[in-house]
C-alpha cells in the first residue's frame, strides 16, 4: 500500500515538472516572440561605429522638432479621439441598450462598418467634410479626430458592449431611478462606474490606433507620430527606430497604468474578503 | 378588513403608517398578449399584498406599473386617492426590491443604502447615519464598509431592502426577492423581511410564484392567472376556501374526484360534503379536494386500497386506489397512518370541509366511474402541477 502511494506521489511529481516544464517553455517562446524585436531595436538604434554603443540616435530625437511636435500632435488627437469616442458612444450605447435593444443589431452593423472601408475609401469619402471642418476648425491637424472617432467605433464598441452585458444595466438603472435618481445621474454615478473596465479597454485601444495611424493622415496630409516617422526614418533610420521604441514603451507603461487602475478595486475587495472571516457576523 | 386580520393573526393596522394603494382597471397588452386585463385591486395602509401566480401571469407587469417602470396601457394607480399613473419613477417615491441583484457594484452597503438619501439631497452626517441604522435593522451593521461583490446574495438582497426603506418609500415593492436565493437562506431572510416590515409598518406588494413564501409574508394573497385577479383573500380563506378551479390546483395539492352536487351538497367518496360559494350546484361534478381533507379508515369492505406510502414525519402521504380504479392522494397524521400497509383496504370519505365543485366537462378525472375517466389507475391528484 505504502509502495503503491509513492509509486502514485512519485507519478505525481513528474506529471507537475512536466507541466512547469512546458509552461516554462511556452513562456520563453511567447517572451522572444515579443522581445526579441524590441531589443532588435534598441540593438540598432544604440549602434554606434565600429561595433561600439552610442545614444546618439535618442538623444538626437531632440533635435528633430517636427517630430516633437509630430508627438504632442498624436498624443493630443488621442486625447481628442478618446473623449470624442466615449461622449458619441457610451449615452448611445447604454440608451440603447435599455431603451431600444431592438436597434442593438443595427448599431452594431454601423460601429462596425469602418473595420470593412479601406482608409483610401474613406479619405475620398470624407474630403467634402473636412473641407467643412477646415473652414470651421482652420487648417490644424486635430480635425483627424473626426476621422479617428469613426476609425476606433469597432474596437470601442466591442469593448463597451462587452462591459454592458457583463453588468446588468437593466436593473441598476431602474434600481437608480426608483431611488430618484436622473436619467444623467444614473448614467454618471451608477452605469459609467459599473462599466469603468470596458471604458478603459477601449479608451486603451484607440490611443493604441490613434498613436499607430499612417494612412489616413498620410493621405489627407498631417503630420502625425507615424508620418513624421517614416520621413525621418529616409534621413536617420536610427533615430526613428529609437522613436518608435520610445513610442512602443509609452504604449506598454500606458496600457500598465490602466490595467493597474482597474485592478486596485478588485485588490482592495480581496484584502477586505481576507479580513471577513474575523468579523463573524451573519451566518447569510 | 380588520377582522381578517385579526382572523389570521395580522397585525393591527393602527399602529401603521403606510399609504393606501389602488390599482383601477389596469390594463397592458403586448400585441396579442394582455398581461393584464383589468386589473383591480385596493391596498390598505400598512399591508403586505402577495401577488401569486405562475409565470406570465402580469405580476410583474403590474408591480412594474405601479413603481413607474411600466406604463399601463389604460387604468390608474392611486395613492392615497391621488392618481401617479403619469408621474416619473424616480418622483414616485417606491421603494423596490428587485429580484436579480441590483446593488451598485462600485459602492459599498452603506453607500448603496444611502444612495436614495443622496438623490434626496440629505445632508452627509444624516445619511450616514440613517443608512447605518437601516443596516442594523437589516442585521448588517458590520458589513457597512463592503462592496457587493464581497457579499453573499443572502446579504445583498437584505442591503438592498435597507436602500429601498431608506427613502421611507410610500410603497415598498418587491420583486421576487428572494427567488435567487438557496431554501435556507430564503426561508430565514422571507421571515425577515416580514419582521422589518411589521416594524416599519410600510405598505408592501410582494411577487412571488411560491405560494410558501406567499402565505407566509402576506396578509392577503392575491391569486393571479392570465393578467386577471382570481382571488384575493387572506391565505387561509386561499388555501381552505378558493374561488375558482385555478385557484384550488395553484395552491397546494388537489385531487379531481368525480361527484354528484344538490341542494348545496355535493355526494362525493360515498359521503356528502358541503360546496364553496361559485360552486356548481347540481349535476355531474369535478369535485377539487385537498389531500388532508380525506379520512381514510381501515375496512375489509372499504372502497379503495393503499397503493403507496410516503412517510414524511408528522404526516404521511398515501396514494389509494378507488374501487373505480382513479388514484386519490391522502394526506393523514403519521399516528393515523400506523395501521396502514401497501395493499390495506380502506374506507375513504370526506371530513367535514366544504368544497369545490366545478362543471365535469373541466378535467375528465371529474367524469363517472363508468366514463373514460376512470381508466385503471388514472391520477386524480393534480399534484405535479401544484407543486408548491
Amino acid at each position: 500500500m505504502a509502495r503503491l502511494a509513492k509509486a502514485r506521489t512519485s507519478g505525481g511529481s513528474r506529471r507537475t515538472g512536466t507541466r512547469t516544464l512546458v509552461r516554462w517553455l511556452v513562456l520563453t517562446v511567447i517572451g522572444a516572440y515579443l522581445l526579441v524585436p524590441l531589443l532588435s531595436m534598441l540593438d540598432f538604434s544604440t549602434r554606434g561605429a565600429g561595433g561600439s554603443r552610442t545614444l546618439e540616435a535618442w538623444t538626437a530625437i531632440g533635435s528633430y522638432p517636427e517630430l516633437l511636435s509630430a508627438i504632442a500632435v498624436s498624443l493630443e488627437l488621442a486625447v481628442l479621439t478618446v473623449v470624442g469616442m466615449l461622449c458619441l458612444l457610451v449615452p448611445t450605447m447604454v440608451w440603447v441598450h435599455l431603451r431600444l435593444p431592438g436597434v442593438r443589431r443595427t448599431m452594431e452593423f454601423v460601429c462596425l462598418l469602418p473595420l470593412t472601408i479601406p482608409a483610401i475609401v474613406l479619405v475620398v469619402g470624407l474630403s467634402p467634410v473636412f473641407a467643412w471642418l477646415t473652414y470651421f476648425f482652420g487648417d490644424t491637424p486635430l480635425v483627424l479626430a473626426f476621422v479617428f472617432v469613426v476609425l476606433v467605433l469597432p474596437y470601442a464598441y466591442r469593448a463597451i458592449d462587452a462591459g454592458l452585458r457583463a453588468v446588468d444595466i437593466e436593473t441598476l438603472s431602474e434600481a437608480a431611478l426608483g431611488l430618484g435618481a436622473s436619467w444623467w445621474g444614473t448614467l454618471f454615478r451608477i452605469v459609467i462606474p459599473s462599466i469603468r473596465g470596458a471604458l478603459l479597454s477601449a479608451a486603451v485601444l484607440s490611443i493604441a490606433l490613434v498613436m499607430g495611424e499612417y494612412t489616413i493622415a498620410s493621405l489627407l496630409n498631417y503630420n502625425t507620430l507615424q508620418v513624421v516617422l517614416y520621413q525621418v526614418g529616409l534621413r536617420n533610420a536610427a533615430v526613428s527606430v529609437a522613436v518608435s521604441l520610445a513610442a512602443l514603451i509609452f504604449g506598454f507603461v500606458l496600457l500598465f497604468v490602466v490595467s493597474s487602475a482597474g485592478s486596485r478595486r478588485r485588490g482592495a475587495a480581496r484584502e477586505e474578503t481576507t479580513l471577513a472571516p474575523l468579523e463573524g457576523g451573519l451566518p447569510l | 378588513m380588520t377582522s381578517e386580520m385579526e382572523r389570521t393573526g395580522g397585525p393591527d393596522r393602527s399602529t401603521r403608517s403606510g399609504v393606501a394603494l389602488q390599482l383601477v382597471e389596469l390594463r397592458r397588452s403586448w400585441g396579442a398578449v394582455h398581461a393584464l386585463d383589468g386589473l383591480s385591486l385596493d391596498i390598505a395602509a400598512g399591508e403586505l399584498v402577495a401577488f401569486l401566480g405562475p409565470s406570465g401571469c402580469g405580476k410583474t407587469t403590474a408591480l412594474r406599473i405601479i413603481a413607474g417602470l411600466d406604463e399601463a396601457d389604460s387604468g390608474e394607480v392611486l395613492v392615497e386617492g391621488e392618481d401617479i399613473s403619469r408621474v416619473r419613477a424616480s418622483r414616485r417615491g417606491m421603494g423596490m426590491v428587485h429580484q436579480a441583484y441590483s446593488l451598485f457594484p462600485n459602492m459599498t452597503a452603506r453607500d448603496n443604502v444611502a444612495f436614495g438619501l443622496l438623490m434626496r439631497k440629505v445632508g452627509k452626517v444624516e445619511r450616514r447615519r440613517r443608512a447605518n441604522d437601516l443596516l442594523e435593522l437589516v442585521g448588517l451593521g458590520q458589513y457597512a464598509n463592503r462592496y457587493p461583490s464581497q457579499m453573499s446574495g443572502g446579504q445583498q438582497q437584505r442591503v438592498a431592502l435597507a436602500r429601498a426603506l431608506a427613502i421611507e418609500p410610500r410603497v415598498l415593492l418587491l420583486d421576487e426577492p428572494l427567488s435567487a436565493l438557496d431554501a435556507k437562506v430564503r426561508g430565514e431572510l422571507r421571515d425577515e423581511i416580514r419582521r422589518i416590515q411589521l416594524e416599519v409598518g410600510t405598505t408592501t406588494v410582494f411577487v412571488t410564484h411560491d405560494q410558501e413564501e406567499a402565505f407566509a409574508l402576506a396578509d392577503r394573497v392575491a391569486v393571479m392567472n392570465l393578467g386577471l385577479l382570481e382571488q384575493v383573500a387572506p391565505p387561509t380563506e386561499i388555501y381552505q376556501r378558493p374561488r375558482t378551479a385555478f385557484v384550488a390546483e395553484f395552491v397546494g395539492l388537489t385531487n379531481r374526484l368525480p361527484g354528484v352536487a344538490r341542494g348545496g351538497t355535493v355526494d362525493v367518496l360515498d359521503s356528502q360534503a358541503p360546496l364553496l360559494d361559485g360552486s356548481v350546484e347540481s349535476g355531474d361534478v369535478t369535485v377539487l379536494v385537498r389531500p388532508e381533507s380525506i379520512r381514510v379508515t381501515p375496512s375489509p369492505d372499504g372502497n379503495a386500497t393503499v397503493a403507496a406510502m410516503s412517510f414524511r414525519g408528522a404526516i404521511c402521504l398515501l396514494r389509494i386506489r378507488l374501487t373505480a380504479g382513479n388514484i386519490v392522494l391522502v394526506q393523514v397524521p403519521s399516528a393515523e397512518s400506523a395501521e396502514l400497509s401497501l395493499g390495506t383496504a380502506v374506507r375513504a370519505t370526506m371530513r367535514a370541509v366544504s368544497v369545490l365543485a366545478v362543471p365535469a366537462a373541466n378535467g375528465q378525472e371529474g367524469r363517472s366511474p363508468s366514463g373514460e375517466g376512470a381508466a385503471e389507475g388514472q391520477d386524480s391528484s393534480s399534484a405535479t402541477r401544484s407543486a408548491s
